[in-house]
């Protein structure tokens, strides 16, 4: 729950406020813009658009209106707007975690699975973590959103201004290009093949 | 191909992630009771979330040093145009002193703004009123212009109509007609996906301004340039998203352009 007036002052032009709220809610817009871009790199260009413009526009926020979501709307149009600005071979591919991935990208998780945790989910985790990085961004906006985030379609429906339709026609083909990858590799439901 | 109609319809997924209605779930789930190819779905599903659960979790930047990024959104957020603090915060509450710079840069761009403003208003008295607001979706999600700072309210109906914020709707409106001209022209029986890629790649470089000018639309009063500015915002995203620019797309891009009347609707002058 966040402070109403904490927001207030913040939408205010109260700097150590917005700072407050910075901190209370870096963590979830990192989150997204990390599941969405797959690398610091640009999590943090994200994070950075994210907190500007909530900067902007908390004058604008209705108290009534449910701050975490209206973050996410924020984090939602940035992720979309940032991969607007990147030329094509700039997209780099979610490998978190992946085998060829930098130390220090495993460093920052929350919850790391111990030497216990399953080697064959690690090994579906990377399979899939590499088509999600090829998914096209609105499938995998709404991938994240719903299946990550455990939003509901016509809440990102909303977010994005689309029709609940075509967020649901998101979400179906971004499911199909993520089981087609693991036939690809050629897993199948209890072990591979 | 599924040959299964529920699995193709996605109407799997949507069991699985719960966003059917009791009933069509109870449908659903009796259709699985019976149908092998969608409890295949269903299970390939279930493996999905358990592997991404199992995923690290990256919520930090690495080594979960905020330092640099906290640093980066401190000078963005200092070249913002300074707002005032409201009568309840006192200022002993911490808040810095403005930062010179981006006072003078406020102040000089509402001189500007209200200046402008007046000089349009006693060119053009005649200009018709504004409708309401328009409700948006997005209605308190993204920002105004930096271009065109805040006023008191009783400074923006002054200045109202805002010729400023007029002529920068005009100059966004005019590079936007690239995109909905370039789309509403071309017959989509005889083009290929390269053939509107301009149109495609800049739909996604307007699409920000767009929603920043609806808002400043919205902030304004100007309710029907609000209203053309979220049909223009839909119709670029629509674009911008495009995964299979094929003819039926484009076809549906043209209908969308049509049923909401958007290249009448961007004719300069008709919506204040």
């Amino acid at each position: 729950m966040v402070d109403a007036d904490l927001i207030a002052r913040a939408a205010g032009g109260d700097t150590s406020a917005f700072q407050t709220l910075v901190e209370q809610h870096r963590a979830m817009v990192y989150r997204v813009a990390f599941q969405f871009a797959g690398n610091h790199y640009d999590a943090e260009d994200i994070t950075q658009d994210v907190f500007i413009k909530v900067y902007r526009s908390l004058p604008g926020f209705r108290q009534d209106a449910q701050f975490t979501s209206w973050m996410y709307r924020i984090a939602m149009n940035a992720c979309i707007d940032h991969r607007r600005r990147q030329p094509p071979a700039a997209v780099v591919p979610i490998t978190a975690g992946a085998p060829d991935a930098e130390p220090w990208m495993v460093d920052t998780v929350e919850e790391r699975p111990g030497p216990e945790t399953c080697a064959y989910a690690g090994e579906l985790g990377s399979v899939l973590d590499a088509a999600i990085g090829r998914l096209p961004e609105g499938q995998r906006l709404v991938f994240v959103m719903r299946h990550h985030e455990g939003l509901k379609l016509v809440e990102i429906a909303a977010a994005l201004g689309l029709a609940e339709g075509t967020v649901k026609r998101q979400l179906h083909a971004a499911v199909h290009r993520l089981r087609a990858a693991l036939r690809a590799a050629n897993v199948t439901v209890g072990g591979r093949v | 191909m599924s040959a299964c109609p529920i699995q193709a319809d996605g109407l799997v997924e949507l069991y699985f992630y719960d966003e059917l209605s009791g009933a069509e779930r109870a449908d659903v789930g009796r259709h699985l009771s019976a149908c092998g190819e969608c409890r295949a779905v269903l299970d390939e599903l279930r493996l999905i979330r358990g592997a991404l659960a199992e995923r690290p979790l990256v919520v930090a930047p690495p080594g979960s040093d905020w330092s640099a990024l906290m640093a980066r959104i401190d000078r963005a957020v200092a070249v913002e145009p300074v707002r005032p603090l409201p009568a309840a915060a006192p200022s002993a509450m911490g808040r810095p002193a403005p930062r010179p710079v981006a006072t003078l840069v406020a102040a000089a761009a509402l001189v500007a703004l209200v200046s402008a403003a007046l000089m349009y208003q006693a060119l053009d008295r005649r200009r018709p009123s504004t409708d309401g607001v328009v409700t948006a979706a997005l209605s308190n999600a993204e920002p105004e212009p930096v271009a065109s700072p805040r006023v008191p309210a009783d400074a923006n109906a002054a200045a109202r109509p805002d010729a400023g914020f007029a002529a920068l709707s005009e100059e966004h409106f005019e590079r936007s007609k690239l995109v909905i001209l370039g789309l509403a022209t071309r017959d989509a029986g005889a083009v290929s996906p390269s053939d509107w890629a301009y149109e495609r790649q800049l739909a996604g470089v307007l699409l920000d301004d767009t929603r920043l000018y609806k808002q400043a639309a919205q902030a304004r009063g100007l309710g029907r340039l609000a209203g053309v500015m979220s049909d223009l915002e839909l119709v670029l995203l629509q674009t911008s998203l495009t995964e299979e620019p094929d003819a039926a797309t484009l076809n549906r891009l043209q209908r969308l352009i049509r049923q909401r009347d958007l290249v009448a609707k961007m004719e300069v002058g008709t919506w204040f």
